[in-house]
């Protein structure tokens, strides 16, 4: 009897370890496989109104991320939305976006029934969820993610349309006839999880 | 005499504010690889005027930035893993560790991955 507990004390410490080193092992492990990301994503955003100028801005250096639960996150620092018209660019800087003082639009989600082991190289619709943050306004938005994956990079694109309106953005009546009232914006990610 | 150089000047200014009005209109975008750079600084250095809740120092603003090269994309660079610099082209034969300094315009501050971010980048030796 003596000597057993000894033993039983060394079984538990080893049992212990084991766990230890195989919790360590899928934490490491999940940690790997958890996010999928990219500082270079891309925004669009269409404005315009047909037979007046076009309004459109691209922006690409916008970050997101996508973890294997489906949250999903997106920065867009909002100087890095390019206008082909510098005073447009300008415009939209100074007094719509006020970007000095809002410099940041977000996005802060999910994406429901997510599963990244159910991805592949044809692309699938997934429903997101979530709130959208700019010019000091919250939105919550609900549209299609479409998600594909080849070679461990998931290419997930959406669009949707935003209200300037919701987020306080206001636009002077001597053009609110050039701006569409429904600004429709395009998003394409290329999400790695080297990034 | 008077009406033809009354009629000459009106002209005159017509053409002078339909000038000036169309440059205003369809002014250039600012050529960044051809301004002086208002501030010069390291990777941490810029990360720290965000910090210190100084941005409006440096947004909006020609930079140039030094430090080793840790991240490289196809229109991108990433300085000391703390500024990441985009170019309007795409960008070759940079490798890792190499010595760089960029010049180009702030954006901000990027939260998700705690990086300040530069656009419209060109390289200066």
């Amino acid at each position: 009897m003596g000597v057993r507990r000894p033993f039983r004390k060394l079984k538990t410490m080893k049992k212990n370890i084991f766990f230890l080193l195989l919790f360590i092992f899928t934490i490491s492990f999940n940690y790997a496989q958890e996010r999928f990301a990219t500082k270079s994503g891309m925004i669009n955003f269409e404005a315009s109104v047909p037979s007046f100028e076009e309004v459109k801005a691209t922006h690409n250096s916008v970050s997101a991320i996508l973890k294997s639960n489906g949250d999903f996150a997106s920065l867009a620092l909002v100087r890095g939305f390019r206008f082909k018209v510098a005073l447009m660019e300008e415009h939209f800087n100074e007094s719509y976006i006020e970007s000095s003082k809002y410099p940041k639009a977000t996005f802060s989600g999910k994406i429901k029934d997510f599963n990244s082991s159910e991805l592949s190289g044809v692309q699938k619709d997934y429903v997101l969820l979530g709130t959208v943050s700019m010019h000091g306004k919250e939105k919550k938005i609900e549209t299609t993610v479409n998600l594909k994956e080849i070679e461990n990079i998931i290419y997930l694109t959406t669009s949707f349309t935003l209200r300037p309106e919701d987020f306080n953005i206001e636009i002077p009546s001597i053009v609110s006839n050039k701006i569409a009232e429904e600004i429709n914006i395009s998003t394409y990610f290329e999400l790695r999880t080297n990034f | 005499m008077s009406k033809k150089l009354k009629f000459v000047v009106l002209f005159f200014f017509l053409f002078s504010g339909t000038y000036f009005l169309y440059n205003y209109l369809y002014q250039n975008h600012r050529n960044i690889q051809l301004e002086k750079a208002e501030v010069i600084v390291s990777a941490e250095g810029l990360i720290d005027f965000f910090k210190k809740n100084e941005s409006e120092k440096v947004l909006n603003k020609t930079l140039e930035v030094k430090g080793l090269i840790t991240e490289i994309g196809s229109k991108s660079l990433t300085i000391d893993h703390k500024v990441q610099c985009s170019f309007n082209f795409e960008i070759k034969d940079f490798k890792i560790d190499q010595k760089i300094t960029v010049k180009g315009r702030c954006i901000g501050f990027d939260e998700l991955f705690e990086i300040a971010k530069i656009d419209q980048s060109s390289i200066i030796k």
